[in-house]
């Protein structure tokens, strides 16, 4: 029995560390912010509309039983990364129902748009 | 013993002064500037700047996502500003609406606004005051805006706010909001685009809205 000591171990501390790691972003353009906000993100998917205009799609799921009002809040930026300037630009507030998939899609009111930072957090 | 009673008498007002202006000092809420970009600042029950820049983005998104700015064959469209009614209980500057509406639509490259026509008038009175140069002996006349220049709108943005107060109970209030707005085919009459955005508020009945 001693000589699968070392043989346990190994695998307790694999799955330990296997659970310390942190998962690769989904999307590095979209970040969580705030602290534990117990969602996580499964999609980002963006496109050019028939007019030209940049839209992303997020699509992600709420892990609790509770009900969670997020806010995201897009910044569009031109093709160089510059940001684009906006009179609108706001953090609009979406719904994660308890243990579902959320989604928002945003699109960009500039035709320069041709590349994103989107922030979640906890809404107020 | 006289000067000492004098000193007395004088001493106690002027601490009793002192300590009632630094409490009224400690109970005036100071002054801050709002953080635009991240207000966590407590919703109020009338409209504030963040209700017309929510209403405002919807109907830009809305505007963009319906294809309705597409002009068939290409271009932009030229777009006139109609009558937004404030029917509401307040005193609102509409433009705080539709300045941001115009500013988002302009930038997409789509839309062109004029400032000659509006549902009251021009807007901008000096394209109508620099032809009357036209008349003077003054000006170098190659310089006067010619007859037949101006362009004509293709759409029209109208639209109104409106304001509902229900009771909820002896104690709360609600309040809903409702910015409803139109894109107007000026040569066919036809609306290509309607939108609304409702804002719901709910605080106590002691809260004025108006």
């Amino acid at each position: 029995m001693k000589r699968f000591y070392p043989l346990i171990l190994l695998v307790a501390l694999t799955c330990l560390m296997a659970a310390c790691t942190t998962q690769p972003p989904v999307d590095p353009r979209v970040s969580l912010v705030g602290g534990s906000l117990f969602v996580e993100l499964t999609q980002v998917d963006s496109r050019l509309t028939p007019e030209g205009f940049l839209e992303v799609l997020v699509t992600g799921r709420n892990k609790t039983q509770n009900y969670k009002d997020l806010e995201y809040r897009v910044e569009w930026l031109d093709n160089s990364g510059f940001p684009l300037p906006s009179t609108i630009k706001r953090w609009v507030r979406f719904p994660a129902f308890e243990g579902s998939q959320f989604r928002f899609n945003a699109v960009a009111s500039h035709a320069k748009a041709r590349d994103f930072r989107i922030l979640i957090r906890k809404g107020n | 013993m006289i000067r000492n009673a004098i000193s007395k008498s004088m001493i106690f007002p002027a601490v009793t002064a002192l300590i009632l202006a630094f409490l009224t000092t400690g109970c005036v809420t100071s002054t801050q500037n709002i953080n635009m970009s991240n207000d966590q600042g407590k919703a109020v029950m009338g409209l504030d700047y963040r209700d017309f820049q929510g209403a405002a983005g919807e109907a830009v998104q809305s505007m963009i996502m319906s294809g309705a700015l597409q002009k068939q064959g290409g271009g932009r469209y030229v777009l006139a500003i109609s009558d937004i009614i404030n029917d509401t209980m307040q005193r609102i500057d509409t433009d705080q609406l539709v300045k941001k509406i115009r500013v988002e639509l302009l930038q997409s490259g789509k839309v062109v606004v004029t400032t000659a026509v509006s549902a009251k008038g021009a807007e901008d009175q000096m394209s109508f005051k620099a032809r009357k140069l036209r008349a003077s002996d003054e000006f170098n006349q190659k310089t006067v805006a010619k007859k037949g220049r101006m362009i004509a709108p293709d759409l029209s943005l109208s639209g109104k706010i409106i304001q509902r107060n229900v009771r909820v109970d002896s104690s709360t209030q609600q309040v809903e909001y409702y910015f409803q707005l139109t894109l107007t085919h000026i040569e066919t009459g036809l609306a290509l685009w309607e939108g609304e955005s409702v804002i719901g508020k709910r605080g106590s009945n002691k809260s004025v809205s108006w």
